[in-house]
């Protein structure tokens, strides 16, 4: 079974954190509809649908990123400048974000799928 | 604990002889569709059809035993009122995306649209009143929901609005289905543009030999400004910058389709050719199931379109689908088509240099969303089963309001309980326009 709050794996905590020990669910389909953002996790049963969760516009600006970002910093960079907040915040908010998607499934540990 | 039930949707009644009744079902399986039912049984209904939901713990002694037996998959002539379970968006476009995910699953065993379309059609009328019905077949006769026009007329009235269609226009329609269509559209020019009219140049361009023998039939009254050919859009080498106008009526469907994977372990598409479809019509599939189905026919149709149309020339085309789903399967009688992903083709088109635009087909004709017409449920149950246990014949392929109704079948309006007619716009599937896009393109 899958832990999601196996911090071992990933500190991102850490303000020098690496970004390369998880990665996104492949069974989990981002799609924007709508004008709303979702992320929908997809399988061989309809019953696979179990969490669907609804993304803000920040929540879908980090999703499109995590592939390309390798460090937490250079997200929050990116944060910064897209939604003219402050380090700290944005910060915060990236991680509490990240966390959330571990939590959910939406994000793996890269061990874990291997 | 069962909470309130009601009469399951679109069940409906009518007597038979002077003691008894007939319970028709919708459904298009083959079990028994029609219950007799005895004077106390239809009270025992009318009474639920009278409170629209009664709760189940009020019912009492025989009236509960026959309700639970009512209630069961076998009868269904009950259901129990699921407060809150009516799908939201997002449950909606979760269990899209599983469908989307399971097309692409299931993509191996289907037919060769193609071919199927080529050589499998024997008989152009029984193609669209039985096989597969078009939105543009159910509205083939005046309809109070189009503002009393058919659909090819209204079609011709939006064109001629829009300006597409001009003196010495050359006009291509590809996939005509019997030909109705083309002669309304025609027909309408005519009666409004006369001199516009003298000057067109009309084509119908189809794959199937036989459907094309139909559109000739029902065309001659146009005589020398229509064409007919038969062929293969995909490979046929149409002439550059030859047609004015282009117009594909509910064709795109049965265009070919592609099933991808996102095969590696990130989920990145590898897929070299999925890799250069997205490169060459300025698509992104992250969004994409981890397999799925690309209208890769309509895509490529719409370079056939830029290829044939003349600079500032315009195509509309119309077909069931969504602005955000990827191609889902829709088994159609004896074969399946996949729906249209309308994102897809907008962003397509706009690569490919055209000013486009997508509209619901109800906003595009100008449909009457709010008009009452007969439930599609109900419609299952009085065509499908109910109309033959009484041994009457009816034109099933028709979107009936409550006074066309009553007007063509009057005993039935009358005697028939539960009639239920519902907004246009709140019906959905493969044959309602509320399902379907129109893309408009302009070749700048």
């Amino acid at each position: 079974m899958v832990c999601f709050f196996d911090f071992n794996l990933i500190d991102i905590t850490a303000s020098d954190c690496k970004m390369k020990g998880f990665k996104k669910n492949p069974k989990v389909v981002a799609r924007e509809a709508e004008g709303e953002y979702f992320l929908i996790p997809v399988g061989e049963n309809p019953k696979d649908i179990k969490k669907i969760l609804r993304l803000n516009q920040l929540g879908w600006f980090i999703w499109k990123r995590i592939d390309e970002t390798k460090e937490l910093d250079q997200l929050v960079s990116l944060i910064c400048k897209a939604f003219d907040v402050g380090s700290e915040t944005a910060h915060r908010d990236a991680q509490q974000f990240l966390r959330r998607l571990m939590k959910s499934g939406a994000l793996i540990s890269v061990k874990e799928s291997q | 604990m069962k909470q309130k039930i009601r009469i399951a949707r679109g069940v409906v009644w009518h007597p038979v002889g002077h003691t008894h009744w007939v319970a028709a079902l919708p459904g298009r399986d083959k079990r028994e569709k029609c219950l007799l039912l005895d004077q106390s049984k239809v009270d025992f209904l009318e009474r639920i059809s009278a409170s629209q939901e009664l709760p189940f713990d009020t019912l009492k002694g025989p009236e509960k035993d026959i309700a639970s037996k009512w209630l069961t998959p076998e009868f269904r002539l009950l259901e129990e009122v699921n407060e809150g379970l009516s799908p939201k968006f997002h449950e909606r476009l979760a269990f899209a995306i599983f469908e989307e995910y399971q097309s692409a699953g299931r993509f191996e065993n289907e037919h060769n649209l193609a071919l199927y379309h080529q050589d499998e059609i024997n008989d152009p009328f029984r193609q669209f009143e039985q096989v597969e019905t078009t939105v543009s077949h159910l509205y083939r006769d005046p309809h109070p929901a189009l503002d009393g026009k058919n659909y090819g007329t209204a079609f011709a009235d939006i064109l001629l609005e829009a300006g597409a269609v001009r003196a010495g226009h050359k006009i291509l329609e590809v996939g005509c289905g019997t030909g109705i269509f083309g002669r309304e559209f025609l027909r309408e020019v005519k009666n409004r543009m006369p001199s516009i009219y003298k000057s067109l140049s009309y084509t119908f361009f189809d794959a199937s030999p036989v459907l094309s023998k139909s559109q000739e039939k029902l065309n001659k009254e146009h005589g020398n400004i229509v064409t007919f050919v038969t062929g293969d859009v995909q490979t046929h080498a149409f002439l550059e910058d030859a047609f004015d106008l282009v117009i594909a009526n509910e064709m795109i469907a049965d265009l070919p389709v592609e099933k991808f994977m996102k095969t590696d372990t990130n989920g990145d598409l590898q897929a070299v050719e999925a890799l250069e479809l997205a490169s060459r019509f300025g698509l992104d599939f992250s969004d994409a199931p981890p397999r799925f189905v690309l209208n890769t026919g309509a895509l490529k149709f719409l370079e056939k379109i830029q290829h044939t149309l003349k600079p500032k020339g315009s195509a509309y085309i119309t077909e069931y689908g969504s602005l955000y789903s990827y191609a889902k399967a829709r088994t159609i009688t004896d074969h399946t088509e996949f729906t249209i992903h309308f994102g897809h083709l907008l962003t397509a088109s706009q690569g490919l240099g055209f000013e486009a635009s997508v509209q619901t087909l109800i906003e595009f004709l100008h449909f009457a969303g709010d008009l009452k017409v007969l439930d599609d449920q109900t419609h299952h149950a009085l065509f499908g089963h109910l109309m033959p246990f009484l041994g009457m014949e009816g034109d099933a392929v028709r979107i009936y309001t409550q006074d066309m109704f009553s007007d063509i079948y009057p005993e039935l309006a009358e005697k028939t309980r539960n009639l239920v007619f519902v907004r246009l716009d709140s019906l959905g599937g493969i044959i309602y326009p509320s399902d379907f896009y129109s893309l408009r393109l302009e070749k700048k």
